[in-house]
């Protein structure tokens, strides 16, 4: 079996011997060949003029700036709101990712039964993530308002809120970050769902049938079979979700602008400000290349786990 | 776009250009319904994975179709930048105008989206790259500085004299002076008002509130009286993480006789600054005539409170005039007037002016038919009609002035001396980074999360010597 | 949560689409667990529709309304002007934008997405790992760094202001991801349908297309779904890179909703509305067409 292929962490690298093998490389060559043109053409010179003006200081927006060294990254060791942004970030991060994975996968599970309706949770699954992101943070906010919003008219209407005194939702930090968490978990659970929902799809009916043969429990079944032939689905879900919400600016920048305070500013609206507002390339830039290597530690570690569940 | 089956068309938009002028080429929707767009799977699959293809493939694939350069007879095409107009009287004065210059200059329009971030990324993206459009751009007050330095505008000394700049307010006319040359001047004003009720404030026996104390007294007097007619709050502002909570700031220190200083040497957390950051405060926390969420409040939001009814003052810009003032959408239509935000007793009120301004891009290759459409926009016609139409202010004090105009507009008769007491911001061209860390401080404040005076010092370093 | 309900029969296509659960492994009355499955359906509808069900009344209401305290849960004079406002604006300009510049970016890059994963998920060669580390960590550089040097690539091939100037950057940007998500449903494929193939005669790449392709069919098209709505909602690049006449919906719904200093939420909500309902209409349409119609077909054939 593993002479064909094996899965791709586990192949073998070095140069092929036999013709086969090297009719097979020559198809990989091909097919890749496109992606990789395209990629050196568009993708290559943004990354690496990041990279210098990570070593550039001064000028405005990127013009006649000067050699830094290391200036840069060493001011970043002194930059509260660095720092602050860099927790915010992680923090969310670890948060609406595991909310979105969970969510996210207990929907595909609940969508992939077999009932009448079921259109409508597929509805419900796409419906979310669907929204522009920006538009969607400016809708929750309208709802969120204390005044005219419509949750605070919920809770009135239900006698849970006295009017005098409407709940200011975006007003203190901890609120704040809590909302912005939920409205993060509520509109990306919808892609891990889709995700997972087509890796069920792919998943054969005999696989289970065995497994009721053997006389697995669902629960049994849920956690031995469905979920590790998920992993590869589960796995690329899960960096796709780090990724993004690592680099996450317009759903809270229409949500709540960073405020109160800089309480709810991540590394992407820091970034922003040096970058757009500011015209500080060198910094802007130092502050995305740390980004980028904190999100490759975690695509490896994830890797890595994969790789060693990977080989039972 | 379209793709067709036939070679995909394209418009030279400026005709008079060659292909160098990048910006210049927009794909455009044939206009023509009878050649609609026919986009078959195969066609579009084809055409993007040609366009994906790379440089080479692209670059003669434009060059075939961007067309060779066309005859230089034509008109001069210049591109006008501008935030949206939801009232169409900006589309409508551009019109006026290709009809009077017909043949010779035709304005596009670009319409921007109108938040003031996305805007500034779009004309620093524009300006950067080198690009000759848009010729004619409309920029915040606050950026004449931040886009003259770098060299991104031209000056327009050589077209206005002394004469033809003293029709505008002082400040439309000083707005675009960075380092000794005039690189715009502004099309309409803007400015921070105190907003009340009139009806309300002659029922309590009061005179129109100059400073504080008054206000204080006369809105704990409304408070009390009206509270059963829905009259929940005494005072509303905005106190979101946006620049408006700085101008704010700015007011209540100017009001009180103070000022933050001069470019190089600024001072945000002097006596008077922390008390006017203090008394923002304690018009939530202490004497609770604004709302507990006033930190989370735009103009936008206190204005539906205001008419609602909800307060008998607000501190807001100009565009809540005519809105408070519309039956349909104001249950306080009519009784609505303006004067000179709040002061301390022996001192004036001033408003932090906004508005926007006309200049010209560097890169731009027709300065004189861009110049030509700025004077046509501050012509007294032209103004007239945008301040009937559109409800802004013009510059140019004539307008204001005119009684034909004031007839239809009343509060022009207030406008004019609160506009002379109008102050600027400072011209920095490192404004946002002014800007920025102040509205944080402000707003953590606001939000009951810092100090006055820990959250001023802490933005005192980092704002000490911006210039 | 639950499994897909237990049948006896075989897995036969007939058997997978049928909409009766049958379930001797349950528990729970027939009655009582269709109850509740609905119940969790009925709860998951309220917590994922509800902004857009808060959207459809703020949609209908007057302006006052959407900003009255407290905000009536009901539009008590409903009206249809902030959808005649919105198409009175350049909504439909907006769309053929979004579609035209969303579609094709999505065409190129699942093309182009499906040979690379092919030969990363299954084909030996060398550098591999480099090639696909290149790709993936060209990715993880957070776009606001990127959106300038890109403006000047675009500038200079003279393509800002065109719809190309979306489209070049999305099929681009969005072949990392899709790569990604491609190389993990090819994963799933046993590689015993491979051998067989390549026992009947068939080449590498006519094995991949006859027999694989067919066979991540759904995967292939959440693939598409993913990037296509990715490449409609995304605004960065949508804002800079474009002109008057090439503005994508949700920089239009910022143009058509806001002015310097007010939000129209009717018409906020009517764009949303429009923008969002049809292409959700439209994917559970193709869902529905396309992937069960050629899911049948591949694996009969």
């Amino acid at each position: 079996m593993a002479t064909i292929g094996a899965p791709l962490l586990q192949t073998k690298e070095g140069s092929p011997r036999g013709p086969l093998e090297r009719r097979e490389e020559r198809l990989a060559w091909l097919m890749l060949l496109p992606v990789v043109l395209a990629l050196l053409a568009l993708g290559v010179y943004p990354v690496l003029s990041t990279l210098w003006f990570s070593f550039q200081q001064g000028g405005s927006f990127g013009l006649g700036t000067t050699s830094a060294g290391l200036a840069n990254y060493l001011r970043l060791l002194h930059d509260d709101q660095f720092w602050s942004a860099l927790r915010f970030s992680l923090l969310y991060s670890l948060v609406t990712v595991c909310g979105q994975m969970i969510c996210g996968t207990a929907l595909a599970l609940f969508a992939n039964r077999r009932f009448r309706g079921r259109w409508l949770a597929r509805a419900a699954i796409l419906f979310p993530w669907a929204i522009p992101t920006a538009t969607n943070s400016v809708i929750w906010a309208y709802m969120f308002n204390d005044q005219y919003g419509l949750v605070n008219s919920l809770l009135e209407h239900l006698g849970l809120m006295n009017p005098a005194h409407p709940i200011v939702w975006l007003g203190s930090a901890q609120l704040a970050t809590l909302l912005i968490y939920v409205l993060a978990i509520w509109k990306a659970n919808s892609l891990v769902a889709l995700l997972v929902l087509a890796g069920l799809q792919g998943i054969p009916e005999e696989v289970y049938e065995a497994a009721r043969v053997d006389g697995a429990s669902r629960w049994q079944i849920l956690w031995r079979v469905t979920l590790p032939l998920l992993r590869p689905v589960l796995l690329v879900t899960l960096i796709l979700r780090t990724i993004e919400s690592l680099q996450a600016f317009d759903l809270i920048s229409a949500f709540t602008n960073g405020g109160p305070g800089n309480a709810t500013q991540n590394l992407g609206l820091y970034i922003y400000l040096q970058i757009q507002q500011f015209g500080d390339f060198g910094y802007g830039s130092t502050i995305a290349v740390v980004l980028t290597a904190i999100t490759l530690v975690f695509i490896v570690l994830y890797m890595r786990t994969l790789l060693r569940t990977g080989t039972r | 776009m379209v793709i067709n089956d036939d070679a995909p068309q394209m418009q030279p938009v400026r005709s008079e250009m060659g292909p160098a002028a990048g910006s210049a080429f927009r794909l455009e929707a044939e206009p023509n319904p009878a050649s609609s767009p026919r986009l078959t799977r195969r066609r579009v699959l084809s055409q993007g994975v040609k366009a994906s293809l790379g440089v080479t493939v692209l670059g003669s694939w434009l060059a075939a179709c961007g067309g060779a350069p066309a005859s230089t007879s034509g008109p001069v095409t210049i591109q006008f930048a501008a935030l949206v107009d939801t009232t169409g009287e900006q589309t409508a004065e551009i019109k006026r105008f290709n009809d009077l210059h017909a043949g010779k200059i035709h304005v596009d329009y670009v319409e921007l989206p109108s938040v003031a971030t996305d805007q500034y990324s779009k004309f620093v993206n524009a300006f950067r790259a080198q690009s000759p459009t848009p010729d004619v751009v409309q920029i915040d007050v606050t950026w004449p500085a931040q886009f003259a330095t770098p060299g991104w505008l031209a000056p327009i000394d050589q077209y206005v004299t002394s004469s033809y700049l003293n029709q505008f307010w002082p400040s439309a006319r000083t707005v675009g002076r960075v380092n000794g040359h005039l690189y715009g001047i502004q099309r309409y004003m803007d400015i921070g008002m105190l907003y009340y009720r009139t009806d309300l404030v002659e029922k309590y026996g009061g005179s129109v509130p100059q400073t504080r104390e008054e206000m204080q007294a006369l809105a704990e007097r409304i408070l009390a009286g009206e509270s059963s007619h829905g009259v929940s709050y005494g005072y509303l502002m905005p106190g979101k993480k946006i620049e408006a909570i700085v101008d704010e700031w700015l007011e209540f220190l100017w009001g009180a006789g103070g000022s933050i200083g001069e470019p190089g040497k600024l001072q945000v957390n002097g006596p008077l600054q922390v008390d006017a950051l203090q008394y923002m405060h304690d018009l939530i926390y202490k004497f609770r005539l604004a709302p507990t969420g006033t930190s989370t409040y735009v103009p936008n939001d206190i204005l539906a409170l205001f008419s609602q009814g909800k307060a008998p003052f607000m501190r807001n810009w100009v565009f809540a005039y005519a809105i408070a003032n519309t039956p349909s959408r104001s249950k306080v239509a009519g009784k609505v007037g303006v004067a000179p935000t709040l002061a301390t007793s022996g001192h004036s009120g001033h408003g932090c002016t906004g508005g926007w301004v006309l200049a010209i891009n560097a890169n731009s290759q027709y300065k004189d038919a861009a110049w030509t459409f700025i004077d046509y926009m501050l012509s007294k016609e032209t103004q007239t009609s945008m301040a009937l139409n559109a409800g802004l202010i013009p510059s140019r004090p004539d307008v204001v002035s005119d009684a034909s105009v004031q007839a239809k507009v009343p509060y022009f008769k207030q406008i004019g001396s609160i506009l002379n007491s109008g102050q600027n911001r400072p011209t920095l061209k490192n404004y946002n980074q002014f800007t920025t860390p102040l509205q944080a401080a402000i707003n953590s404040v606001l939000s009951n999360q810092a100090s006055p005076s820990a959250a001023l010092s802490s933005v005192q370093t980092q704002v000490a010597s911006l210039t | 949560m639950a499994l897909a309900p237990t049948t006896t029969a075989p897995a036969t296509e007939s058997s997978r689409q049928a909409a009766r659960p049958r379930g001797p492994l349950l528990k729970l009355k027939p009655l009582t667990r269709q109850t509740l499955l609905y119940l969790v359906l009925a709860v998951i509808i309220v917590v994922q529709f509800l902004p857009l069900i808060w959207a459809l009344l703020t949609s209908l209401m007057t302006p006052q309304e959407t900003t009255a305290v407290p905000v009536p849960l009901w539009p008590a004079h409903p009206t249809v002007s902030s959808y005649s406002e919105a198409l009175q604006g350049d909504i439909g300009r907006y769309y053929l934008n979004s579609i035209i510049a969303s579609l094709v970016s999505t065409l190129v890059t699942m093309f182009l997405a499906t040979l690379a994963a092919y030969a990363f998920a299954r084909l030996r060669f060398r550098w591999k790992r480099l090639i696909l580390l290149f790709v993936v960590s060209l990715s993880l550089f957070p776009p606001f760094s990127q959106v300038i040097p890109l403006y000047m690539v675009l500038q200079s091939l003279h393509l800002i202001g065109s719809l190309l100037a979306l489209i070049i950057p999305y099929s681009v940007f969005g072949l990392p991801m899709a790569i990604l998500i491609l190389m993990a449903f090819l994963q799933e494929v046993p590689f015993e349908y491979e051998e067989a193939a390549a026992l009947d005669g068939l080449s590498r790449l006519g094995a991949f297309v006859r027999i694989v392709l067919p066979m991540i069919i759904p995967g292939l098209f959440t693939t598409a779904v993913i990037v296509f709505v990715g490449d409609w909602n995304e605004y960065l690049f949508a804002l800079n890179y474009t002109t008057t006449a090439t503005y994508t919906l949700p920089v239009g719904i910022v143009i058509l909703s806001q002015t310097e200093f007010t939000t129209n939420f009717g018409v906020l909500s009517a764009a949303m509305v429009m923008s969002v309902v049809p292409l959700v209409a439209l994917i559970l349409l193709l869902e529905r067409r396309i992937v069960s119609g050629l899911t049948a077909g591949g694996l009969k054939g």
